[in-house]
């Protein structure tokens, strides 16, 4: 059991070496007061700091990185993708590349801008937030669960 | 701290937080789709153990003065607004940002659209920024919930811990996580009632 070629692995397993793997990351990132994984680092917000305090070098590594760790992941496994995700078709309702690319348009539109104005996405306030028992983290992440819940529900249930 | 050891030490957390991220298959849009229509729950699975993780070590770290935490301030319009727009934008784009990379990595070219998005966001955020700039300076400053309840940080820590983990131990009672997988691991069920045949 998780061995390099295997497709998937336990969320619980994931879920803890993601943990153990952020610790260092956010110590790293001026001890938890940084965002650690999102392009609010890249531009650093202008609500909660000058800009991000390792420089602007070490955001963008990161998301290359991860571009390259999953690679790695799904060539051995032997699970890369080739076409877009079935969910697409079935959440906007017809098989159409030009939907999904103007959802997925859309989508980067709103998440950026959302996470500059709220100084973190998803797994700053969704971790180090709720870590640190910051109360904005949890005002913030109780806005994202009711934006993705009712856009959830506007898509196709299928 | 030279660039070159930041450029080296983001791409090497990168490169095993991607790997960690696919192998979970929390990055394929099947799943956060899903997961925002309450159909699948591996990303609150992954996501409930990796906080209860950070908060075992990072309560223990600062209940011995190794570190010291730096809420962020809350901005009580700048968090609502923008976390209402992060929960629509992940919805549909199918992912945050580092998912969206992890979705590059493993091959999925449509995801580079949600990146076309996020840049032409940032540019209409910044264009607007001097108007927007005003807006979350009615914050309060940093608040925790330890502070706003007066509840010691350790016992909050304990109370948040014990609650997301009894949640995961509820949700895997209720829905094994081999269920949501789907036979391509993907979080796609070709098998539902209603479900379109496989192409």
């Amino acid at each position: 059991m998780c061995t390099i070629r295997e497709r998937a692995w336990s969320p619980y397993v994931t879920g803890i070496l993601i943990g153990l793997l952020l610790i260092p990351a956010m110590l790293f990132a001026d001890a938890l007061s940084q965002s650690v994984t999102t392009l609010a680092t890249v531009t650093g917000s202008p609500f909660t700091a000058a800009g991000p305090a390792t420089g602007y070098g070490w955001p963008v590594a990161l998301l290359v990185g991860i571009g390259l760790g999953a690679s790695l992941s799904a060539t051995a496994a032997g699970s890369r993708h080739s076409a877009p995700s079935p969910i697409w078709t079935r959440v906007l309702g017809a098989p159409s590349p030009k939907r999904r690319a103007v959802a997925g348009f859309a989508g980067g539109f709103l998440m950026v801008p959302g996470a500059l104005l709220a100084g973190g996405d998803l797994t700053d306030h969704g971790l180090s937030g709720v870590v640190q028992q910051s109360a904005g983290s949890f005002l913030a992440l109780a806005a994202i669960m009711a934006g993705g819940l009712v856009t959830g529900r506007l898509l196709h249930r299928l | 701290m030279t660039i070159l050891i930041a450029l080296l030490s983001g791409l090497v957390f990168g490169v095993a937080f991607g790997f960690l991220l696919e192998k979970s298959r929390v990055f394929e849009p099947g799943v956060v789709v899903a997961q925002m229509q309450l159909r699948n729950f591996i990303l609150i699975k992954v996501w409930f153990s990796a906080i209860v993780t950070i908060l075992i070590v990072v309560t223990l770290l600062r209940e011995l003065g190794i570190v010291t935490l730096h809420p962020k301030p809350v901005l009580l319009i700048g968090d609502l607004v923008g976390g209402l727009l992060i929960g629509t934008g992940m919805t549909l784009a199918g992912g945050c940002p580092a998912m969206i990379m992890a979705q590059i990595g493993a091959g999925y070219r449509d995801a580079w659209f949600v990146v076309l998005g996020g840049l032409a966001g940032l540019a209409a955020y910044l264009t607007l920024e001097l108007l927007l700039r005003p807006l979350p300076a009615d914050g309060p400053g940093p608040l925790t919930l330890a502070g706003l309840s007066g509840t010691p940080f350790p016992a909050l820590a304990v109370a948040v811990g014990v609650g997301l983990f009894a949640c995961v131990i509820a949700l895997e009672r209720l829905r094994p996580w081999r269920l949501d997988l789907g036979a391509q691991a993907d979080g796609i069920h070709h098998d539902r009632p209603g479900s379109p045949r496989r192409p």
